[in-house]
């Protein structure tokens, strides 16, 4: 299992409607194949959306704010979200900008993003930023993800605002482009990722904060694992018996290669890293992913005794 | 045979599927295909939910024949 084919299997079952445990049999797929089959349910369960497009016709006679009243007590978010997409684009923002949050977020969970790119463009960020709270607290991570790609930075600014840090690591699991990802963290305040680096380890969320930084540029990681090493041994602690528990040796190895010598030193010399078992799952990740040349330089800087269990592992 | 089971999928699903799939079971592409049946049945509940919502306040013969203008 990848990380990302998790994240995929979880996506798809959110679409679905379905335990992602359901589902659990996808994750022996690549995570292209997982996420193409989402695209193709995703255009199946929307193939009949032209057919509201005489609803999105009647919706532009009523004055704004009684199509607002009609929208929000009469179609529901449901229907709504179905509309949306077929509405005028000038029109829908004007609509929405009348509903109150926790509609927006009702209709949201149920939104195709792609189908209103335009719209989720034009609105304001206060009024996205008060949706992203209300998902928030409703743990809707993964409908949260499906947005990022779709909002304006001054928008993606004011949802950092309301977030807070364990939920933003939550989020990134599942944002699609990883293009896009790199670009999100850059808007991020430094406070922020040490934050949710911090609090990684109380909310079990290593898997996730890994993920992220295999998603953004290597320089990008770099920083960010530098920042993952200044915290305290046991948030690191968490850290390495996250990547055990979840055989993550080989996400964990390329991401050393970008820390700074100081850091990387600060992780080696780390007591949990150099259990036996954990420095045999080191090393087997190094032989089985051809990660050595990554894991050397991580052994050279440990205490003598657990290069000797290094050595004392490694096949001749 | 999972061939069979693979078009049954690949009709459910509309287009031509990602070869990955062809590592799954008979069983795994079944659950696939019942998968998508399911939430397209959810969906189709949820949707006619809402319009009957939505119509509930016109008088019978009106809303039958709104329902038919806005849907067809």
């Amino acid at each position: 299992m990848s990380l990302e084919g998790h994240a995929e299997v979880m996506k798809l079952a959110r679409l679905l409607g379905a335990e992602p445990a359901r589902l659990a049999y996808l994750e022996a797929l690549a995570p292209a194949d997982v996420r193409a089959l989402r695209e193709l349910a995703t255009q199946s369960l929307h193939e009949d959306d032209r057919r509201f497009g005489r609803v999105a016709l009647a919706a532009r006679i009523p004055p704004v704010g009684m199509t607002a009243w009609i929208a929000q007590h009469l179609f529901g978010a449901v229907l709504c979200a179905r509309v949306a997409g077929l509405l005028d684009t000038g029109r829908a923002v004007a609509i929405a900008e009348r509903l109150p949050p926790l509609f927006l977020a009702d209709m949201a969970m149920q939104l195709d993003p792609r189908r209103a790119r335009e719209i989720i463009f034009r609105l304001e960020p206060a009024l996205i930023a008060a949706v992203a709270a209300e998902l928030t607290l409703r743990e809707e991570y993964i409908a949260m993800g499906r947005f990022v790609g779709h909002m304006t930075d001054a928008a993606l600014v004011a949802c950092f605002a309301v977030i807070d840090a364990v939920s933003l690591l939550r989020i990134s699991y599942f944002v699609e482009e990883k293009d896009q990802l790199d670009h999100v963290v850059s808007l991020l305040a430094i406070d922020r990722v040490r934050d949710a680096l911090a609090g990684a380890s109380d909310a079990d969320l290593w898997p996730q904060a890994l993920d992220l930084l295999t998603r953004i540029s290597p320089a990008r990681a770099g920083a960010l694992a530098d920042l993952a090493a200044e915290q305290e041994d046991g948030v690191l602690g968490g850290m390495v018996a996250a990547a055990q528990r979840d055989g993550l040796w080989d996400v964990v190895l390329p991401v050393t290669q970008t820390m700074t010598e100081d850091a990387r030193r600060r992780f080696a010399c780390l007591p949990a890293l150099h259990a036996p078992q954990v420095i045999a799952a080191l090393v087997d990740a190094a032989l089985t992913a051809g990660l050595w040349d990554e894991l050397a330089p991580l052994a050279e800087l440990m205490p003598a005794e657990a290069q000797a269990v290094v050595r004392e592992r490694t096949p001749a | 045979m999972p061939g069979d089971r693979l078009k049954a999928v690949r009709a459910q699903y509309g287009r031509p599927l990602p070869k990955g799939l062809r590592a799954l079971s008979d069983d795994e592409l079944r659950d696939l295909a019942d998968a998508l049946a399911e939430a397209h049945a959810q969906q189709s509940q949820a949707l006619d939910g809402a319009i009957d919502h939505t119509l509930r306040f016109l008088p019978w013969p009106l809303s039958g024949i709104v329902r038919r203008v806005l849907i067809g």
